[in-house]
């Protein structure tokens, strides 16, 4: 019974971590109606930029979410408007946006690596590496702190959804497109800022996620595939959705990890995933028909 | 003689709210029928019904002898368009990938699977409705009118028994309604059975023979167009004014 | 068929690459690029018939190309059954299984099929780790060397593999002319445009997405074997993987999906420009052909969303716009 525990309480914390991450990729899904291929490469971003500030100027994790953070931001709004903004506003297929994130993916990716090198980085700092003991089960310290931090996070974005007047331009955007555009609401900006805003969501989550796993070029290449399948579970478009599908996966995760096989606990991920597709399309809390 | 089509008891709920209630009515070959009602009473999602694009929560639809209600699985669209029916729709859906030539052949394959012959179908459909000059055009530089024809065009290559047209006239100007009229016309007179839905209540009572109304998804008059006029029911229905034709 | 202006620019290409290995590819080196082009296009060309054509995106080919590679390289070495018979058992396995994805595709709306094909073949990439005593997993699958023996699909030089792609090539491409003006091209193109419209003009949706992906896994997995055959070593991520997938999209996305010679110019291009460019800096960076590969997607994206076909009317619209700039400008006389 311990082991179960153990899977589920290992899985939630985790799993935060990826729900924050996983919240960005279905903001910029729901708001702009863009499949960012590139998701997994912000994070990547988050991490190393985390790991320079680190060894640069010495503020560790998760302090330095506060210089991250607004850097991504910005990173994300110019990417916005210098990449995905002729393609968003030039059509609504599908396939240029395929083109256009997986090439930007592919861009960062190779940057990183000549950058940085194939080498794993991380940031070992004393903290990291302690472990609670709460009954039989362990906790590891950092994911501790870190799922506390993904939760605070979200808590915000949660209140910033539905208390500014942006968070509720992004939901009404979401929800009716063309309505929202009548009203005035200046697409532009908002899409920008939704872009902006995944970017350092995603730099939140890489900056903990540093303090107990590493970066390397293609870090991004991990997280991706659990990223989509966290938002697709929440329901695309559901910001909060998205969070709780991040959980749900880690769970998931860690469970089949220790009971089944170590190597195939993103097999049954996969087939979970399968199957909420096939009951219930729309997430788990998406609306119905909401694509 | 049997009806071509015949529906009984027709309902369709959407959640809590009911589109179509208790719709009965039959409809012999030959001849044009036309659908009012106000915006909302229900005439597309009848259509829908009709055509399969939708299926009925309760009641029974016989077109040309065959339920195609029956079975609890109702027959799919594709199946009733093969028995013979036809249609087009409020919002024209004409396929942008294709040209105008590649629309009309689609309709046309139902009939013939070799290209050639799909082909010269089309073709002759496309004169029909007078886009012959066009049909090698990329349906995204049509106009409206040019669309909603050659949707026609694509519906007529099915060979259909029954058409179903869904307001082909809105946005037509005074002549273009002329022309679209006299089509409609001729068609009528080369076989096809039409059940024409159209806002304007003066181009219906001239075109069809019979006028169904209906208004919150209710069939609430059904008879000859000076009947259906005159009726009360009807005109309460429409009491924001009879609906002229401004164009 | 029509013998119109596609097929002669076709058969001409054909000519001009049967030609290829005489005075152009001389080497193992530039026959291996030769090789590598000509099997992008036909992954490509498969990849269209459904996604492009039919307007189905899939984002999981690889599972079709690993299965065709696995399927027939297991009953080679476990069975010692020849890859030409094991082409055809690898090229069944794959349609049951776009048989298996056709299905859901018909209840789930476009973005969530893409993922559910591209979690698919990452699905089948894992298993394939996994059951490592099967199929070797992760450290992959020997083929064993023959040197030349083409009962067993193998040849001591690659021009004769050169051929067999470009043959296969060529078939593909007879095919999806064909589909392209075939009753069933028809169909897939109106269930892509727009399934309710296609529906009420008597198409069976079902049966006609079940077809396409049936034929493209066919065509995909054919490849595979081909593939596992030349360069006589698989493993699940240069089979299965996510890059592998992508690639066969990109590619015919790039070129232009949907068309005829969309796939064919985007494998072309793409695949030797990649490593041309990658031999040319290896030197100085690695990656730069990842870079390149980025660069021209994101060009395309941006200024040629319907792909490199569409560089000819590109082309036209601006020097039509710079006209049209000139006539305004002139001063009113």
């Amino acid at each position: 019974m311990t082991q179960f525990f153990q899977a589920v309480i290992s899985g939630i914390l985790v799993g935060g971590v990826l729900g924050l991450v996983s919240m960005g990729l279905s903001l910029v899904f729901g708001v702009v109606r863009i499949i960012n291929f590139a998701h997994g490469e912000l994070i990547m971003l988050g991490m190393y930029g985390t790991f320079l500030v680190y060894t640069g100027i010495s503020i560790p994790p998760p302090f330095s979410i506060l210089i991250v953070a607004p850097l991504l931001f910005v990173f994300g709004v110019l990417l916005y408007r210098v990449l995905f903004e002729p393609v968003v506003l030039g059509s609504t297929e599908l396939l240029p946006q395929l083109s256009l994130t997986v090439g930007i993916s592919f861009a960062i990716q190779t940057i990183a690596l000549w950058i940085f090198s194939p080498n794993h980085r991380s940031v070992q700092m004393s903290w990291t590496t302690t472990y609670y003991n709460v009954g039989e089960v362990f906790i590891n310290q950092a994911q501790l702190i870190a799922f506390l931090v993904s939760l605070v996070v979200s808590f915000l974005m949660w209140l910033g959804l539905a208390r500014t007047d942006l968070g509720r331009a992004m939901r009404a955007m979401v929800d009716d497109r063309e309505v929202a555009q009548m009203m005035g609401i200046n697409s532009r900006r908002i899409y920008g800022f939704a872009v902006g805003t995944s970017a350092a969501l995603a730099a939140v989550g890489g900056n903990i996620l540093m303090t107990y796993y590493p970066a390397s070029p293609t870090v991004g290449l991990q997280f991706l595939p659990l990223a989509f399948v966290a938002v697709v579970m929440g329901g695309m478009g559901n910001v909060l959705g998205a969070f709780v599908g991040g959980i749900i996966v880690g769970i998931v995760q860690q469970v089949t990890g220790v009971y089944v096989a170590f190597q195939l606990q993103n097999a049954g991920l996969m087939l979970v995933f399968i199957a909420v597709l096939l009951l219930r399309p729309s997430g788990l809390f998406g609306k119905e028909g909401s694509l | 003689m049997a009806a071509l089509l015949e529906v009984e008891g027709l309902n369709k709920w959407f959640g809590g709210l009911q589109a179509v209630a208790e719709v009965s009515f039959s409809i012999q070959e030959g001849g044009i029928v036309g659908l009012i009602g106000p915006n909302g009473a229900g005439k597309s999602t009848l259509f829908d019904l009709l055509s399969g694009v939708q299926r009925s929560t309760t009641g029974r639809v016989r077109f040309r002898g065959h339920d195609v209600t029956s079975g609890g699985a109702h027959w799919s669209a594709h199946r009733i368009a093969a028995l013979g029916m036809s249609r087009t729709f409020q919002k024209v859906r004409v396929f942008p990938g294709m040209t105008v030539l590649g629309n009309a052949m689609v309709g046309a394959f139902l009939h013939t699977a070799n290209p050639a012959e799909a082909e010269k179908r089309a073709e002759e459909a496309l004169e029909m409705v007078d886009l012959y000059e066009m049909r090698h055009r990329s349906t995204r530089s049509l106009t409206l009118v040019d669309r909603k024809r050659l949707e026609m065009a694509r519906a007529l290559c099915t060979r259909p028994s029954l058409l179903l047209l869904d307001e082909v006239l809105s946005g037509l100007n005074r002549q273009e309604i002329t022309v679209a009229l006299d089509l409609i016309r001729r068609l009528n007179r080369s076989g096809v059975t039409l059940i024409v839905v159209e806002h304007l209540l003066r181009v219906i009572m001239e075109l069809s023979q019979r006028v169904l109304v209906m208004d919150y998804g209710q069939l609430i008059a059904d008879g000859k167009p000076e009947e259906v006029r005159s009726n009360p029911k009807v005109i309460k229905a429409y009491i924001g004014g009879t609906e002229e034709s401004h164009a | 068929m029509k013998w119109d202006r596609d097929l002669k620019a076709g058969l001409v290409l054909m000519l001009v690459l049967t030609s290829l290995p005489w005075w152009a590819l001389t080497s193992s080196y530039t026959l291996g690029i030769g090789i590598t082009a000509l099997t992008s296009v036909a992954l490509a060309l498969a990849w269209n018939v459904i996604s492009g054509i039919g307007g189905q995106l899939s984002m999981g080919h690889g599972a079709y190309f690993g299965l065709g590679a696995y399927t027939s390289s297991l009953l080679l070495v476990r069975l010692g059954v020849t890859p030409w018979i094991g082409m055809v058992a690898g090229a069944i396995l794959a349609a049951l299984f776009g048989l298996c994805l056709g299905y859901p595709s018909f209840r789930l709306k476009g973005v969530y099929f893409k993922l559910v094909t591209f979690v698919s073949s990452l699905i089948l990439e894992i298993i394939c780790r996994s059951w490592s005593s099967f199929t070797g997993g992760d450290p992959g699958l020997q083929i064993p060397l023959l040197r030349n023996a083409p009962a067993m699909y193998q040849f001591a030089s690659p021009i004769p593999y050169f051929y067999i792609i470009l043959a296969m090539t060529s078939l593909y491409f007879l095919f999806t002319r064909w589909i392209l003006c075939s009753r069933f091209g028809y169909y897939l193109q109106a269930l892509r445009d727009d399934q309710v419209a296609a529906e009420v003009l008597g198409i069976n949706s079902l049966y006609m997405k079940l077809t396409g992906f049936a034929l493209s896994a066919i065509l995909t997995a054919l490849v595979g074997t081909f593939y596992a055959q030349y360069v006589l070593f698989i493993d699940p991520a240069s089979t299965f993987g996510m890059f592998v997938s992508v690639k066969i999209a990109l590619a015919a996305i790039v070129g232009g999906a949907g068309t005829l010679w969309g796939p064919v110019i985007g494998g072309l291009f793409l695949i030797p420009l990649a490593e041309v460019a990658n031999a040319e800096f290896a030197a100085i960076l690695t990656g730069v052909d990842t870079v390149l590969y980025s660069v021209v997607l994101i060009v395309v994206a941006i200024f040629l969303p319907r792909g490199l076909v569409s560089l000819p009317e590109f082309i036209r619209a601006r020097r039509s716009e710079v006209q049209r700039m000139k006539v305004s400008a002139k001063p009113a006389s």
